[in-house]
């Protein structure tokens, strides 16, 4: 049966479109036109005051803010952020770093923000400069690398690949460890929409493959955690390791999630040029309502949804930006689905049970949404769960409560103790509850 | 079968009943993982 959230549970909000940087890669830079200013106008602070409104009355639980380069902005926009905040909205930041300063760190911690994912091209610095079209590019990204490190942010960096930093993968991965990142993300270059020709940046199928290689033995020489942030199709991945560690990343367009841009236009996701509706004209929830097609599996290509039986559960048929940008439409199949069945297992395993006298609590950092079907039950963006309304109760009533065990959620249920043990086993697995 | 879970085709990779088991690194940390949030988000 289709089922649709109310809204969407995480935004990325584009604060601006002015950048430090410029690069190439950017779907930004192949913008035509002037260089964005990056002081927003009144009329831009107008916009963003609604659009902060529309994320507050919408109940989205997390936001993460990007642009552009949103620590160009924050400052002039901190009354919005601080509304979010107050409005228990978490929020988190995609940041080049370059304008990390002592005031930035400040104006972070005062939105609460503890995690940064950042950007960089390479550790070669004159490759990474060129990339970004920036002198000093690399010098300012790895400085703000380290501050950002050095005043307790957890730090994620994300070097987005493409022909003309393919081969330094495995040396900026080792650079983000001896920084001090928790994470290193590769990510592939996704073609802009309004570029004709991205050929000397597209990968080859063969090159995401061993990036995906290159990513692991990074994990197994310096045990940094490692990711890949763009849902791949399951065909593409060479072996079980990559599709274990890579393959569970699922597009949240339109499902999950959305982009509210920096002149209120809101998007299924960053890379999509099409809008469904303005912050200031028929809000967020008009535009989520408007993106159904993105979630009812009609933009699935038939190869997906009718002969390979990984769709849906385990593979989400790939990138429909890419189909788009591919030069087909947004239903046609993502350009690096071999079209094939998958060559890689995916390992599936029961989660582990616990003992029938296990107590359970929920942990205080869930929130709650209602929803048609009952409650969305929110830790993170990875980490989340749809209820229904007795299972919140009981959940609720931990918080107050010793906490509870198999049998008490089994006679609510008129059920068995080890169907509970199961309920209690995924909400440990999500982090929403804890083993008392 | 798990009881108060509602499935979600929003959230297909998260079925109920089949969930990556322990022995993985990061188990299932990662699992419904969607695009543009570091991994970093959740700790």
């Amino acid at each position: 049966m289709y089922t649709r959230l109310s809204a969407p549970l995480d935004v990325q909000w584009e604060l601006t479109p002015w950048c430090t940087y410029n690069c190439v890669h950017c779907y930004n830079y192949w913008r035509r036109g002037k260089r964005p200013k990056r002081t927003l106008s009144a009329k831009q602070l107008e916009v963003h005051n609604k659009s902060a409104q529309e994320i507050i009355n919408s109940k989205v639980f997390h936001v993460t803010l990007t642009g552009g380069e949103p620590l160009g902005v924050l400052e002039q926009l901190m009354p919005e952020l601080l509304a979010l905040k107050d409005a228990g909205v978490r929020i988190s930041i995609n940041t080049n770093l370059a304008l990390m300063n002592k005031r930035m760190i400040s104006l972070l911690r005062q939105l609460g923000i503890r995690a940064i994912l950042t950007s960089l091209m390479s550790a070669d610095p004159t490759l990474n400069d060129n990339i970004a079209q920036t002198k000093g590019a690399y010098r300012r990204t790895v400085a703000g690398i380290r501050l950002a490190i050095a005043n307790g942010f957890r730090v994620s960096v994300n070097m987005v690949i493409s022909q003309k930093n393919f081969h330094t993968i495995y040396e900026t991965g080792k650079l983000a460890y001896e920084l001090g990142a928790q994470a290193f993300c590769a990510t592939k270059v996704s073609k802009p929409f309004n570029c004709k020709d991205f050929s000397g940046y597209s990968l080859l199928t063969q090159q995401i493959q061993q990036m995906f290689r290159e990513l692991v033995r990074l994990k197994r020489d310096f045990g940094i955690q490692v990711a890949s942030l763009e849902p791949y199709p399951a065909c593409l991945f060479p072996d079980d390791e990559t599709r274990a560690e890579f393959g569970d990343r699922h597009c949240s367009a339109a499902r999950t999630s959305c982009t509210l841009g920096f002149d209120g236009a809101i998007r299924p996701c960053s890379h999509a040029p099409i809008s469904y509706g303005n912050a200031i004209e028929i809000g967020l929830l008009g535009a989520w309502q408007n993106m159904g097609m993105w979630r009812d599996g009609s933009l699935i290509p038939a190869a997906c949804a009718v002969e390979c039986r990984e769709y849906p559960k385990f593979c989400s048929a790939g990138c429909r930006i890419e189909s788009l940008n591919a030069g087909t439409n947004l239903s046609g199949s993502d350009p690096y689905c071999l079209g094939s069945k998958p060559v890689a297992q995916r390992f599936v395993a029961k989660p582990e049970l616990f003992p029938a006298s296990a107590v359970i609590r929920l942990l205080s950092s869930v929130r709650f949404r209602k929803e048609d079907f009952g409650y969305i039950a929110y830790r993170s963006s990875a980490n989340w769960q749809a209820i229904d309304s007795t299972l919140h109760a009981i959940l609720k009533s931990t918080l107050n409560e010793k906490g509870v065990t198999a049998k008490q959620i089994a006679q609510a249920y008129n059920a068995t103790e080890s169907d509970a043990l199961e309920t209690m086993s995924i909400l440990i697995t999500r982090h929403i509850v804890e083993q008392v | 079968m798990a009881l108060g879970l509602v499935a979600l085709d929003v959230q297909a990779s998260c079925d109920c009943d089949e969930l990556y088991g322990p022995g993985q690194d990061p188990p299932c940390d990662t699992m419904c993982n969607d695009t543009n949030n570091g991994p970093t988000d959740d700790q």
